[in-house]
């Protein structure tokens, strides 16, 4: 399932107007690179909110580990829907 | 367009300020005050650490750092605040943000800073931060209490009356501040040297402690951009509770921000008090943190607590590039747990309302 997730995340980013600075595979880095700006973030958060099913609380996690790709978000996805 | 970031300059200021303007939208007059206070007067720091970014030499983007001062048993420190961020329009999305910080960061390290925080993030700033290495520390405690007249407006919007419109209207016009009725009975401010005595507590208790000396009230309450009122209730000549108002100019609503009291029901009594005489629309209490007994006092007196989400955050960063995992400490203290910390808004540039 998060192989599926971080496939169905890679299209939402690649959809992303305006379009983003670079292209974006599963295992592309979108916050240590600075590749999202603020507003990418908040269409990312509500992704993520959207997928999971449930309001996320970015403050209370690591956001520049756990969201960095789209694989590590996905898991991230992944683990809050089985929570 | 080629852009480079650098440390403000002074030939800077007036486009500083103008590009300032945009974010408070006080004027240019008003933000070249507010900076000169904010960073070429903070007591903590010789040098205003404003970050500047340009593009082919023109100032488009800012990010500050003021200093603010905490005790730990009895050691000082300075920690770099970091707040007024803007980038122009036309230069967002173009990853100056983060470039900005990295200098910053930097810089920060190399004057030996070891940490940074932000009491004032708005939301795009959270999690734009979040996103480059900050941890929230928070979140802190908000609660409000709206009187009747203001809560009736917002819960019939529809169809409400017209003579209690103009009511609340009155209350909230521009330009009329928040602490006319207040005036009228004259609490005004007592000298920094006498509500240092008031505010800067008690001894250690292995907590940071934000510092509230003379110092730092002086400069404090000379913000060009906001109004104090402090109030104090005393019982024959001892000092039972004292409270510090603020408001934002020309915003109409006041807030909390720092108080000391003997007891919970001490402070709960010159809040009432205070309040009845000054009939604000919309009051607001913020603390970093609050003990049971003293939320309940504000509970019987009418506040409730709001739920703010990320609205309001607390957020430290290791000015180097170590991961919180690492452990961010000073002084054997955990930055993390909020419990560590003691702070008011009084150190903060939002009123949180």
């Amino acid at each position: 399932m998060p192989e599926a997730l971080a496939t169905k995340l890679v299209m939402f980013l690649r959809a992303s107007e305006p379009p983003l600075a670079a292209e974006v595979d599963e295992d592309t880095s979108l916050l240590r690179s600075g590749l999202l700006d603020s507003l990418s973030l908040f269409r990312l958060l509500e992704w993520v909110e959207d997928a999971a099913g449930t309001p996320v609380d970015a403050t209370a996690i690591d956001i520049l580990t756990e969201w960095d790709t789209p694989r590590s978000v996905a898991a991230f996805v992944a683990h809050q829907r089985g929570a | 367009m080629s852009y480079e970031v650098i440390r403000y300059r002074p030939e800077l200021a007036a486009e500083t300020a103008a590009l300032h303007a945009q974010l408070f939208g006080l004027g240019t007059e008003a933000s070249a005050a507010y900076l000169r206070w904010k960073y070429e007067q903070n007591p903590y720091l010789d040098a205003p650490l404003l970050y500047l970014a340009l593009a082919d030499g023109v100032v488009v983007g800012m990010r500050g750092a003021y200093g603010t001062g905490w005790r730990l048993d009895g050691e000082r420190c300075v920690l770099p605040c970091f707040g007024d961020t803007i980038v122009d329009p036309e230069h967002r999305n173009r990853g100056l943000f983060p470039r900005i910080m990295r200098f910053a960061l930097r810089d920060l390290e190399r004057r030996g800073h070891a940490y940074a925080i932000n009491q004032s993030a708005e939301p795009i700033t959270v999690l734009s931060s979040l996103a480059t290495g900050w941890r929230a520390f928070g979140p802190p405690v908000l609660m409000r209490r709206r009187s009747r007249i203001e809560h009736t407006s917002r819960r019939r919007r529809s169809g409400f009356p017209v003579r209690t419109a103009r009511r609340v209207r009155r209350r909230l016009r521009p330009g009329r501040s928040v602490f006319e009725r207040l005036d009228r009975t004259g609490p005004g401010l007592p000298a920094p040297a006498d509500l240092a005595r008031l505010l800067d507590g008690p001894g250690p208790d292995g907590r940071l402690r934000h510092v509230r000396d003379a110092e730092y009230l002086s400069w404090r309450l000379a913000d060009p951009v906001a109004e104090h009122r402090v109030v104090v209730a005393q019982s024959g000549s001892d000092v039972t509770a004292c409270l510090v108002l603020k408001t934002m100019r020309g915003n109409g609503r006041a807030v909390i921000a720092d108080w000391a009291a003997e007891t919970p029901e001490a402070l709960a009594a010159v809040i009432e008090k205070t309040l009845r005489r000054a009939r604000f629309a919309d009051v607001a209490f913020w603390s970093g943190s609050l003990d049971d007994a003293t939320r309940d006092a504000l509970h019987r007196i009418g506040f409730y607590d709001v739920d703010h989400g990320m609205r309001v955050s607390l957020l430290l960063r290791a000015t180097d590039d170590r991961p919180a995992g690492d452990g961010w400490r000073l002084g054997g203290v955990d930055l993390l747990a909020p419990a560590a910390w003691e702070l008011r808004l009084i150190h903060s540039e939002r009123e949180f309302v």
